[in-house]
């Protein structure tokens, strides 16, 4: 009997693995805007040195949502600090371009999953951002 | 920091500016001459002289009647 639970217990991985939609079956811009748009808050952030910077309460209710069209806005929870723009993703870098700017601003992405991604900044200081 | 300032200290690269897209159909004025017609001038213009409502239909607030053009009028051949 042993002999039969191990095979039929290795085949219900083996399908449940299957079923469920991997990461790597989706493209950058899914991870990032899902089907037509997705909402992203914070969850850590480094600053240059590779220090912790603890997010204050306000700071983990601001969140960026991206559009599959391209468009990108981010604000707190009240509103007060909208900023929108465009936002295209190539190669390891995730570019914004914000309303009224003459500059874009360039990450790298460190890592990106359908449910975190890591970004890398100008001066060395990372943020990690999980779906909201 | 929060999400917000990180999102502002991004490499900055500056915006590439899209050259301007000149239109590709060049239009140019004519000032009529005593003996000409908007055949005659399609004629002059395109080498063919049934072309002329060509050039009526672009001077349509000018030209009221394709038959009375008149020395002096500034015209646009499309």
């Amino acid at each position: 009997m042993n002999n039969l639970i191990l095979p039929f217990v290795l085949f219900l991985l083996i399908v449940s693995g299957c079923a469920k939609k991997s990461d790597t079956s989706l493209s950058n811009e899914d991870k990032i805007a899902g089907e037509t748009e997705k909402t992203w808050i914070a969850t850590r952030e480094t600053n240059a040195e590779g220090d912790k910077d603890k997010l204050t309460p306000d700071e983990k209710k601001e969140k960026i949502t991206f559009w599959r069209n391209g468009n990108v806005k981010m604000g707190d929870n009240d509103n007060d600090k909208t900023m929108s723009g465009q936002w295209s993703y190539e190669g390891s870098t995730l570019t914004m371009h914000f309303a009224g700017q003459d500059v874009t601003e360039n990450f790298t992405v460190v890592e990106l999953t359908n449910d975190r991604m890591q970004l890398k900044a100008g001066d060395g200081s990372e943020l990690i951002m999980k779906p909201n | 920091m929060g999400l917000l300032d990180f999102f502002k200290k991004g490499v900055e690269k500056p915006v590439e500016k899209k050259p301007e897209v000149r239109p590709t159909t060049q239009t140019r004025s004519y000032t009529i001459k005593s003996g000409d017609s908007l055949s005659k001038l399609a004629k002059k213009f395109y080498g063919d002289a049934s072309a002329w409502e060509k050039i009526f239909k672009a001077n349509q607030g000018l030209i009221k009647d394709p038959d009375k053009i008149y020395p002096g009028q500034q015209i646009i051949i499309p």
